[in-house]
C-alpha cells in the first residue's frame, strides 16, 4: 500500500471539500444529492481510515517530500475516526435541517469538510506552525459555517464574536511558538521536548513562556474558565447542527493536538502549570455549573455543561505526568463518551425544533414522553450519560477519570468533580422530570420518527448504552475494552521512533 | 553604528504611528497610520538580512491587506469620529496599561536571562531569495500547501459571506420577469 | 550593537500596544487594526531571532503569519460588511442583543 494509504483519510476529506465546492457553483444539483456527495466521500476517508484502527505504527509518510511535518500513528487514527463520525453525524443529523429555503446551499457541504479537513491535519502534524494553519483552515471554515445564514443577525453576530476572540487567541499561539522558537531553535514535536530536557543545562523560560501562551490558546478553544464567556452565546448563536459539529469534533481536534505536544514535548514544562490548572478547572467547574443551573433554554444549557465537562476533562490532563498512559487513555475515552452523548443531544433538540423560531426551553417539554415516547427515552439516555449514571458510557468514562484523579492524589479535584456531578444531576434530570412527569403536553407540532435523523440518533443512543454496559453482555463483541486498549495503545504511539 | 541608528529611528516611528492606531479617534487616520507602521516595520526586515521577508510585507500587507481595508472601509461611515464611550474611565486606564506592562516584563524578564548568544551567519555566495525558495518548496512545502488552502477557505468564506446577497436579488430578478 | 534582546523588547513593547488597543478599542474595525499589531509584532520577533540563529525557518514563518492575517482579514471584514448592513454600525456595544 505504501505510505499514500496513511494520507488517503485526508486526501478523501480534502478532494472531497474541492470537489464539492466546484460542484456547489451548478445549480442543477440540490442540496440532498451534495449531502449525499459529501457523506460518500466523509465515508470512504472513515473506510480507508478505520483500516489503521488499533494497530500500533508511527509512521511519517513521505518523509522526503513531506519532512515530517504530517505524521500518523495509532493516535492519530483513533481522533481520526472520532472527527470523521462527527462529520458523518453532523449531515445525518441535519438531513432536514439544511435545507435550501434556510438559505444553506451547497458551499456549506464544502466548507463542512474543509473544517474537517483542518481538524485531522491538527491531529496529524508534527510541527507548530502547520498545526496552527490547521487550526486556521478549521476555524475559518467554521466561523463561516456559523454565519451560513446571512440573513439571521443572531448567526452573523456569533459568528463575529467568535472570530474577533479566535483570532485574538491565534495570535497568542503565533507569540509562544515565537518564543518556544527563540529558546529551542526548532518547532517540530518531539525535537522540543530535547531541547528542553534539563540535562542540555539551558534556561528554559523563554520556553515556559511560550508554552503557557499555547497553553492559554488551548484553555480558549476548549472554553475553560476565564475564556469560557464566548462558548453559550456562540452555541446559542449558531444554527444547531453546527453547534453540535463544534460541541463534539472541533474539542476533540483541540484536546488531541494539546495532548500530543504536551506528552511528547512539554513533560517538564508541565509541573510549573499545576497550580495555574488545578485553579483553572475548581473555577471552570464552579462557573459552568453555576451557568447550567441559571439557563432555562435547553441549548444553552448544554453549552454551559460542556464547559463543566471541559473542566473534567482538564482534571486529568493535569495528572498526566503522574500516571502516564492511564490519564491519556481516559481523556481519549471520556472524549468519546462526552462526543457520543453530545452528539446525541444536540442532535435530537435540533430535530425536535425543527422550525427555526422555536427556542426550545425546558417548559416546552412538560409531558413530551405522552407524545412522542421514544424520542423522550432517547433524550433520557443522553442526559443520564451526560449527567454520568452508571449504565451509560459518560459513566465509565468519569470513572476513568476521578479514579486516576485520586491515584494521581488530586483529591480537591476530584472532590470537587464529583460535586459537580451531584449538581449536574439537578439540571440533567430536570429535563427528565418534565418530560414525564407532567400529563399535558405542549409542544404539539413535533415532526414523528422519520427519515435518516431520528434512525441515527437512535444508533447513537444504543452506542451509549453499550458503552456502558455492553461489555457484560454480548460476548465476542468488541466492547468498550477494546476502546481503551486502543486508547492505551494510542498514547504509547506518541513515544514511538 | 549605521545599525543602531537606524534601529532606533524605527522603533520610534513604528512605536508612534502604533499609538496613533490604538489612540486616535478617526478610524481614518488610524488606518493611515497602520499602513505607515507597516512599511517601517519592513525597514526592521531589511536590517535583519531579510529582504524578501521586507519586499513581501511592503506589497503583500501594506499593499493588499491594507488595501482590503481600505476597500472595507468605503462601506463604513469613517469621516466622523468613532464614539467609543467607555464607562468608569480610570479603571479602564489602570487596567489596560497595568496588562501592558505586565505583558512587558513577562516577555522581556526572560529574555535577558536567557543570555541568548548572538551569532551572525552569513549565508555566503546564496541570496536570501533563493534560500527562501528553497526552504519553502522542501522543508515547508506541506505547509506551503495548507497555507494555499486556508487562502481558498477565506475565499469561499468571503464570497458565501457578501456575494450571497447577490445570488438572492438576480433570483428575484427572475421571479420579477416572469410575472411580467 | 543592537543584540537580539533589543528586537524582543521591541516586540513586547509592540504587543503591548496591540493588547492596549484590544482592551480599549470597541469599534470593530479598530479591534482589527489591533490585531494586525499583534500579527506584526511575532512577524519582527521571528524575523529577529533567524537572523540570530543564522536559521531562516523563522523568516518563513513570518511569510505564513502574513498569509493567516490575509485570510482572517478577508473573513473578518466579510462578517463586517454584513453586520454593518444590516445594523448601520460596527461598533462593539452593538453586539449585545443576545440575552438569555
Amino acid at each position: 500500500m505504501g505510505d499514500i494509504s496513511y494520507l488517503l483519510p485526508l486526501l478523501f476529506v480534502g478532494v472531497g471539500a474541492v470537489v464539492l465546492m466546484l460542484l456547489s457553483y451548478t445549480k442543477s444539483l440540490s442540496i440532498s444529492s451534495i449531502a449525499k456527495i459529501a457523506l460518500g466521500f466523509l465515508v470512504l476517508a472513515f473506510i480507508s481510515n478505520v483500516y489503521y484502527f488499533g494497530e500500533l505504527h508511527k509512521v511519517y509518510p513521505y518523509e522526503n517530500v513531506f519532512f515530517g511535518m504530517i505524521v500518523s500513528d495509532t493516535y492519530s487514527v483513533y481522533f481520526n475516526s472520532i472527527l470523521l463520525v462527527g462529520a458523518i453525524a453532523t449531515i445525518l443529523i441535519g438531513w432536514d435541517y439544511f435545507r435550501p429555503d434556510r438559505r444553506f446551499t451547497g458551499e456549506f457541504f464544502s466548507l463542512l469538510l474543509f473544517s474537517t479537513f483542518g481538524m485531522m491535519l491538527l491531529v496529524q502534524s508534527a510541527e507548530l506552525l502547520s498545526a496552527f494553519i490547521a487550526l486556521e483552515i478549521a476555524s475559518l471554515s467554521l466561523y463561516v459555517m456559523i454565519g451560513f445564514q446571512t440573513d439571521n443577525i443572531r448567526r452573523v453576530e456569533a459568528s463575529y464574536r467568535y472570530l474577533v476572540l479566535g483570532s485574538l487567541s491565534g495570535v497568542l499561539f503565533l507569540f509562544g511558538t515565537a518564543l518556544i522558537y527563540a529558546s529551542t531553535k526548532t518547532t517540530f514535536l518531539g525535537n522540543i521536548g530535547v531541547e528542553l530536557l534539563p540535562q542540555t543545562g539551558k534556561d528554559i523560560s523563554l520556553a515556559i513562556g511560550g508554552a503557557t501562551l499555547i497553553l492559554i490558546t488551548f484553555l480558549f478553544k476548549i472554553s475553560a474558565f476565564p475564556f469560557q464567556n464566548w462558548t453559550i452565546d456562540v452555541y446559542d448563536g449558531s444554527p444547531l447542527p453546527v453547534s453540535a459539529y463544534m460541541a463534539s469534533t472541533f474539542k476533540v481536534a483541540v484536546f488531541a493536538f494539546m495532548l500530543r505536544f504536551v506528552a511528547m514535548d512539554l513533560g517538564y514544562i508541565k509541573d510549573y502549570w499545576d497550580g495555574l490548572l488545578m485553579g483553572v478547572i475548581i473555577l471552570t467547574l464552579a462557573y459552568g455549573t453555576f451557568l447550567a443551573l441559571a439557563q432555562n433554554n435547553l441549548k444553552r444549557m448544554l453549552a454551559s455543561s460542556s464547559i463543566v465537562h471541559t473542566g473534567y476533562l482538564l482534571i486529568a490532563f493535569v495528572s498526566i505526568d503522574i500516571i502516564g498512559e492511564s490519564a491519556s487513555s481516559s481523556i481519549i475515552y471520556y472524549l468519546i463518551a462526552y462526543f457520543l452523548s453530545a452528539m446525541g443531544a444536540f442532535g435530537l433538540i435540533s430535530y425536535i425544533s425543527s422550525s427555526d423560531k422555536l427556542r426550545l426551553t425546558y417548559e416546552d417539554f412538560k409531558g413530551f414522553s405522552h407524545v412522542r415516547p421514544y424520542m423522550s427515552a432517547m433524550l433520557s439516555i443522553f442526559m443520564l450519560s451526560l449527567a454520568g449514571l452508571p449504565g451509560t458510557i459518560g459513566f465509565i468514562g468519569k470513572f476513568y477519570i476521578f479514579s486516576g484523579a485520586i491515584e494521581a492524589g488530586y483529591t480537591v479535584l476530584a472532590t470537587s468533580a464529583i460535586l459537580a456531578t451531584f449538581i449536574s444531576i439537578y439540571y440533567y434530570f430536570k429535563l427528565i422530570a418534565l418530560m414525564y412527569f407532567y400529563p399535558s403536553p405542549i409542544l404539539s407540532n413535533v415532526p414523528p420518527l422519520k427519515g435518516l435523523p431520528p434512525i441515527f440518533i437512535g444508533f447513537i443512543a444504543i452506542a451509549v448504552l453499550w458503552g456502558g454496559i455492553g461489555n457484560t453482555f454480548i460476548a465476542f463483541f468488541p466492547s468498550i475494552d477494546f476502546l481503551i486498549d486502543v486508547a492505551k495503545l494510542s498514547h504509547r504511539s506518541l513515544f514511538l521512533q | 553604528m549605521y545599525e543602531i541608528i537606524a534601529f532606533y529611528t524605527f522603533s520610534a516611528l513604528v512605536i508612534g504611528l502604533f499609538g496613533i492606531v490604538v489612540l486616535s479617534k478617526n478610524a481614518l487616520y488610524s488606518m493611515t497610520a497602520l499602513a505607515g507602521g507597516m512599511v517601517f516595520i519592513s525597514g526592521f526586515f531589511f536590517i535583519l538580512d531579510a529582504e524578501f521577508l521586507g519586499v513581501v510585507q511592503i506589497v503583500v500587507y501594506t499593499g493588499a491587506i491594507m488595501a482590503l481595508y481600505a476597500f472595507g472601509m468605503m462601506f463604513f461611515d469613517t469621516t466622523r469620529d468613532v464614539k467609543e464611550d467607555i464607562r468608569c474611565k480610570k479603571i479602564f486606564y489602570t487596567l489596560s496599561i497595568l496588562s501592558a506592562v505586565l505583558v512587558l516584563i513577562v516577555l522581556s524578564a526572560p529574555i535577558f536571562s536567557a543570555n541568548i548568544e548572538a551569532i551572525y551567519p552569513t549565508l555566503e555566495g546564496v541570496g536570501n531569495v533563493q534560500t527562501i525558495g528553497l526552504l519553502l518548496f522542501t522543508k515547508y512545502l506541506v505547509a506551503f500547501e495548507l497555507a494555499a488552502i486556508m487562502l481558498l477557505v477565506a475565499m469561499i468564506a468571503g464570497i458565501v459571506l457578501v456575494g450571497k446577497k447577490l445570488d438572492a436579488q438576480s433570483d428575484d430578478l427572475e421571479v420579477a420577469k416572469e410575472l411580467k | 550593537m543592537i543584540g537580539l534582546e533589543h528586537y524582543l523588547v521591541l516586540t513586547g513593547i509592540l504587543f503591548s500596544i496591540g493588547i492596549v488597543g484590544v482592551i480599549r478599542r470597541t469599534n470593530l474595525l479598530m479591534l482589527f487594526f489591533s490585531t494586525e499589531i499583534l500579527l506584526n509584532a511575532v512577524n519582527i520577533g521571528f524575523a529577529a531571532v533567524s537572523k540570530y540563529y543564522g536559521d531562516l525557518n523563522g523568516q518563513i514563518f513570518s511569510f505564513f503569519i502574513i498569509a493567516i492575517a490575509a485570510s482572517e482579514v478577508a473573513v473578518g471584514l466579510g462578517l463586517l460588511v454584513l453586520w454593518y448592513k444590516k445594523e448601520g454600525t460596527i461598533d462593539l456595544t452593538s453586539l449585545q442583543m443576545m440575552k438569555g
